[in-house]
């Protein structure tokens, strides 16, 4: 079954998660995208050892709550769909008391005491602990019923059991699905040709990695340029973080697990999601609520994945996009009939640079148009988060103007969110262009009809807007970052078509080497 | 610690490389091999209707292990059931199926041969029946079928069909269980 397909994940495994994001529940999607990206988050970096600790709390709480009296998991997590803090909140309202234990909803955490073992579990994690279960489910679906056998009435030993049962029942799937040594040789090949050329972060150039897709290492074979791309800056940039935090003190104790000789899976998740703000997946924004649509999100992936390192290298970027989007083309007729193929090698990309440049212009006027039906929402609402969205997207010299007048009330008063929020309804009232950015931004809420924004949210459901908005905000910035280099790159108009051309040249002949061969 | 710093620095690499793989696919939008889950089958036993029940049945009924599963489920979660008929001999067929909780008959429409009406009477239907309907699940040992009828009013619903449906023949064959949910 295990389908291994070039290097790293089975075909099995892919599917899953994306099965993950889009099968069905009681409305729409079950799970929701950010916590199935968490979760994945949890996988590829071999850190779910603690989430499954935290599960099988979890599930010792819905097990021995007795308003469940046969299939208590199924029930709760499948039938009922208690995955949203709200939903999870009300339903563990009753507080549990059995011999074995007791639990109640505190005012932030579910509270749970077994035996002398305190522990709390926020309402907030609900999602990707959900996601998790179905993850042990789908892998194993007897679990649950083992599970529900384990725990009943069980101590906190029988939980710590439980936990371990679910990681080994993750890694032997693991280990079936994501064969590693591939990976490491590959890294072991970047790392040795950077070595060689003496390259670092801030040494790598656009020639580099043109000049690595044109004549790769012997092993592993390097035939995608979008392979060569991600795999050199994402060696490259790990080979940075690591000599960074090595040669700060305290990069033993917090890289490295001495006695095990093991590195820190919390470290590495850490690192590669959190402290560098990049590389994360947002196609959740592609989700419900549908902030952006597929098209508009997709111009800027790769700019999202590699973060500051797209900037240093804007050609790079306009070659994955275009070249690397037709050599995909190439693979599929290759996939087709040798014909197919040779008539596409003939042909020219359909795209040119400037057709990416004006994706990614589309893109970002597309978030700021977003951001601005985002804080229509937050107004109507009478939520002050609306001010800080406001004061990113107005006019350049409105924004200073509140600004201004903003830091005299803050200096002045000492007043409440409320009040605060009526002083700027005051003010806004005042200025006839922002009150035409008000009714613009009303405007272009009443015509998006896209999922979760045909009419307004309910005060509960603010949460992922707020998310959605933080997150535009992001990819607003790369794209307006990167577009300004585009532009001085492009000074004169005629830079890009020039450098298409000759790109054109050098990338037909190879694709032509590597696809052309007759037995290819 | 070179040995530690290369395996921290593979490791970061690794994680990346991964992660970016695992969310390719989504957005290629490969939809050859599309994987089961757990929550699938679940949406299927309840009729959820942004399942492609026809598809997914399919596979169901192509995997012993499957139909396990499916059958495990709807024993959890079905609001009424009648058993396979043991005492049947050599003629499965029967005419009607009647538990204290439904009642399934058919009547052969007299203008078109060929077109029956089957008929279902659940005396005290649930909240759900009223609103989205009952489905009708038909399982023996190799094949599973299952069919949806419209929602219970004053008691009863009803659903024209073929003679010659598998589904009809499976509802009025001794040897299949029947399960509404």
């Amino acid at each position: 079954m295990t389908n291994i397909i070039n290097y790293g994940i089975s075909e099995t495994l892919k599917a899953l998660f994306a099965q993950l994001k889009d099968t069905p529940g009681l409305n729409g999607n079950k799970y929701h995208g950010k916590d199935v990206e968490q979760l994945s988050q949890y996988i590829v970096c071999r850190n779910y050892g603690s989430l499954c600790y935290e599960l099988s709390f979890l599930c010792w709480a819905v097990v021995n709550n007795p308003v469940y009296p046969s299939s208590p998991l199924l029930s709760f997590f499948w039938l009922e769909e208690n995955i949203q803090a709200k939903r999870f909140r009300h339903a563990f309202i009753q507080p549990i008391q059995t011999a074995a234990g007791k639990v109640f909803m505190g005012e932030d955490y579910l509270q749970l005491q077994i035996g002398k073992v305190e522990f709390a579990i926020s309402p907030t994690r609900i999602g990707v602990l959900a996601v998790m279960l179905e993850l042990v489910a789908s892998i194993e679906p007897a679990q649950l019923t083992k599970i529900e056998t384990l725990l009943l009435d069980a101590n906190a030993q029988t939980i710590k059991q439980l936990s371990s049962n679910l990681q080994k029942l993750i890694y032997s799937y693991l280990k079936e699905h994501i064969p590693e040594a591939s990976t490491q040789e590959r890294f072991r090949a970047i790392s040795g040709w950077l070595k060689q050329r003496n390259l670092s972060t801030d040494k790598l150039t656009d020639q580099d990695i043109l000049d690595f897709w044109l004549s790769p290492p012997e092993q592993p074979s390097y035939i995608k340029y979008s392979t060569v791309l991600d795999d050199l800056l994402d060696a490259i940039s790990a080979i940075e973080v690591v000599e960074n935090t090595l040669n700060a003190d305290y990069a033993l104790s917090l890289g490295n697990n001495n006695e095990q000789g093991e590195v820190n899976a919390d470290w590495v998740q850490n690192t590669v999601f959190e402290q560098t703000n990049n590389n994360a997946d947002l196609s959740w924004l592609c989700q419900s609520p549908k902030f952006l649509t597929l098209a508009q999100y997709l111009p800027m992936t790769a700019l999202i994945s590699h973060g500051k390192l797209a900037r240093q290298l804007p050609l790079s970027f306009l070659r994955l996009s275009i070249f690397g989007g037709w050599q995909s083309v190439l693979v599929q007729a290759k996939r087709k009939s040798p014909q197919g193929l040779a008539d596409k090698l003939q042909q020219c990309p359909n795209r040119q640079y400037q057709d990416y440049v004006a994706e990614l212009n589309d893109t970002e006027s597309q978030c700021k148009q977003v951001q601005q039906v985002i804080a229509h929402i937050f107004y109507s609402l009478n939520n002050p988060l609306f001010i800080g969205i406001m004061l990113k997207q107005m006019p350049t010299d409105l924004q200073q103007t509140l600004k201004i007048w903003m830091r005299e009330q803050i200096a002045n008063t000492t007043e409440s969110e409320a009040n605060l929020f009526l002083h700027v309804q005051q003010w806004l009232s005042q200025h006839p262009k922002a009150l035409f950015w008000l009714t613009e931004a009303a405007n272009l809420f009443k015509n998006n009809n896209k999922a979760g924004f045909k009419k307004l949210p309910s005060v509960a459901e603010l949460d992922i807007y707020q998310d959605g908005s933080e997150a535009l905000d992001h990819c607003q910035e790369l794209v307006a970052r990167y577009l300004l280099l585009i532009k001085k790159l492009n000074h004169e108009n005629a830079q890009l078509a020039e450098i298409y051309r000759s790109d054109l040249c050098i990338f037909s002949n190879r694709f032509k080497q590597i696809y052309g061969a007759p037995h290819a | 610690m070179p040995d530690n710093q290369s395996q921290m620095q593979e490791q970061l690499f690794t994680a990346k490389t991964l992660y970016r793989e695992l969310h390719q696919q989504q957005l290629a939008q490969n939809n050859d091999g599309k994987f089961l889950l757990f929550n699938d089958l679940i949406q299927l036993v309840l009729g959820n209707p942004k399942v492609d029940a026809q598809q997914l049945m399919q596979h169901v009924n192509q995997s012993l292990v499957l139909r396990r599963q499916y059958m495990q489920l709807l024993q959890k979660v079905a609001f009424a059931s009648s058993p396979v008929q043991a005492a049947a001999s050599s003629a499965t067929e029967i005419s009607s199926r009647k538990t204290t909780e439904f009642e399934l008959l058919f009547k052969r429409d007299k203008q078109f041969s060929g077109q029956v009406y089957v008929i279902l009477k659940i005396p005290h239907p649930i909240e759900k029946h009223h609103n989205q309907g009952v489905r009708v699940n038909c399982c023996s040992e190799q094949l599973i079928s299952a069919i949806h009828f419209p929602s219970i009013v004053d008691g009863k619903t009803q659903l024209l069909m073929e003679e010659s449906d598998q589904r009809f023949i499976n509802m009025f064959d001794a040897e299949f269980a029947i399960y509404l949910s």
